[in-house]
């Protein structure tokens, strides 16, 4: 197959949940050399073709899991040949969380595989997370970026409470440690409610947002 | 002095909860308890269901809560919307956005069922039986971990509404088939008596004629 057509299977196959296919495919590709950003961009398509599915109803809330769990293995796949990609390029380190009251960590499991495939050094504290402990290993092991993540309405309550904790905390003299939140169900306005500095649905768009804070911090 | 004309518009699953309490002089018309995995449509639908019977009537309650913020945005023009300040409908159910925030803390990985939430069948547990059937048991069951995982109780709500046997051994069953803890917690009918026969106080967003429900005041709430 030519290279559009092989990418178009790419997308087409994991689109379809076709997780043997797909993960045979990649294999293959990455053994003969082909780019891994260009595989994680056919993965996006796939994933934006699922979520469309799911829109319609032609999937069940089974096939966004099964989706993510393919992509998840992806990336975990793509990631070793990442790091060659990304050799000598900016990186940072994320402390990651489902907030306190929230127990849903599908979404955070696959920023988690994103960020490092992105070469970000990970700490995941993962659930039910009180904001004291969010505070505590910012001070201790301070990051890059903090990443509070959550589904129910529930959670946004933990959230804003966590990030007026690390404001009341912050170091004089030195700038805030910028918050990003993660949900499904997240938007502009619960982000202003929160008081995070940004707010994502989508993994590899919470992978841009983290790259462009490092980016910025490192300019500076 | 004439009375106030009311009418519900509520989720198959909250009206079963209504129904028992609504008197006759009061319509009500039930959307798809589906809509709730779709705010865009949920919105569209309630809209949708407001504006053909706002005409009907001087006061709409709505029988859902923020609901995935499927609520916002939804306006009513010649007549009051009514709707409890609640995150979902879980909290109608416990009687209380209170009520339910204390079931949470003692338990965040809870999953609670109704009769409206059984027979709906629109939880991970039905939708196992349909992976089954479609997709085989290997893969059911790998996606139902996922879905449950951090999940650890399976709590029963009994609203005292309706007999619970039977929903009583659905809900046990399942629990004890994917490994949760079954509990049977006290619901309470305070709320919806609250949306039905007022008043309509703290609980609840009252929204004038004209003006659209905000996302605001629902999280309001929430410091």
């Amino acid at each position: 197959m030519a290279d559009p057509e092989i990418r178009q299977a790419l997308i087409i196959h994991l689109a379809d949940l076709d997780e043997a296919y797909v993960l045979k495919l990649v294999e293959c590709l990455l053994n003969e050399g082909k780019d891994p950003l260009t595989l994680i961009k056919d993965c996006e398509e796939a994933m934006c073709l699922v979520g469309e599915r799911y829109e319609k109803r032609e999937y069940y809330l089974s096939g966004l899991i099964m989706a993510g769990e393919i992509f998840r293995q992806v990336m975990e796949m793509v990631q070793p040949f990442m790091e060659q990609r990304l050799e000598g390029s900016a990186s940072g380190r994320v402390l990651l969380g489902t907030v306190q009251g929230d127990i849903h960590n599908i979404g955070k499991g696959i920023v988690e595989v994103a960020l490092r495939c992105y070469g970000f050094t990970v700490e995941d504290l993962g659930v039910d997370v009180p904001a004291q402990r969010f505070l505590e290993r910012a001070q201790s092991n301070p990051p890059d970026v903090i990443g509070l993540s959550g589904l129910l309405t529930i959670a946004y309550e933990s959230m804003k409470e966590t990030v007026h904790l690390l404001g009341e905390h912050s170091v004089p003299g030195k700038p805030a440690i910028p918050i990003m939140i993660g949900g499904g169900m997240l938007n502009e306005a619960i982000c202003r409610f929160v008081g995070a500095d940004f707010w994502t649905t989508d993994a590899l768009e919470g992978v841009r947002i983290c790259q462009r804070i490092v980016q910025k911090a490192t300019n500076n | 002095m004439s009375q106030t004309r009311k009418f519900v518009i509520a989720c198959a699953t909250v009206v079963e909860e209504m129904l028992p309490l609504l008197p006759p002089d009061v319509g009500h018309r039930i959307l798809d308890f589906g809509l709730h995995t779709d705010p865009g449509k949920l919105r569209r639908a309630l809209q949708e269901a407001i504006d053909a019977s706002s005409g009907q009537a001087d006061m709409i309650v709505l029988g859902y809560g923020l609901c995935s913020q499927g609520v916002v945005g939804v306006r009513a023009t010649d007549c009051t919307l009514i709707v409890p300040r609640v995150d979902d409908c879980i909290a109608i159910f416990l009687g209380s956005c209170s009520a339910y925030r204390e079931q949470s803390q003692c338990e965040p990985g809870t999953y609670y069922l109704t009769k409206g939430w059984i027979e709906a069948g629109d939880s991970p547990f039905a939708e196992y039986e349909r992976m089954v059937a479609s997709r085989g048991p290997e893969f059911a069951e790998r996606i139902i971990r996922v879905m449950l995982n951090n999940y650890k109780r399976l709590a029963l709500i009994n609203t005292g509404q309706y007999e619970l046997e039977r929903y009583r051994d659905y809900a046990r069953r399942t629990a004890e088939r994917f490994g949760l803890r079954y509990e049977e917690i006290e619901g309470s009918t305070v709320l919806v008596k609250k949306m039905i026969h007022g008043p309509w106080d703290d609980e609840f967003i009252v929204v004038e004629p004209g003006q659209v429900i905000e996302l605001g005041p629902f999280l309001r709430n929430t410091i």
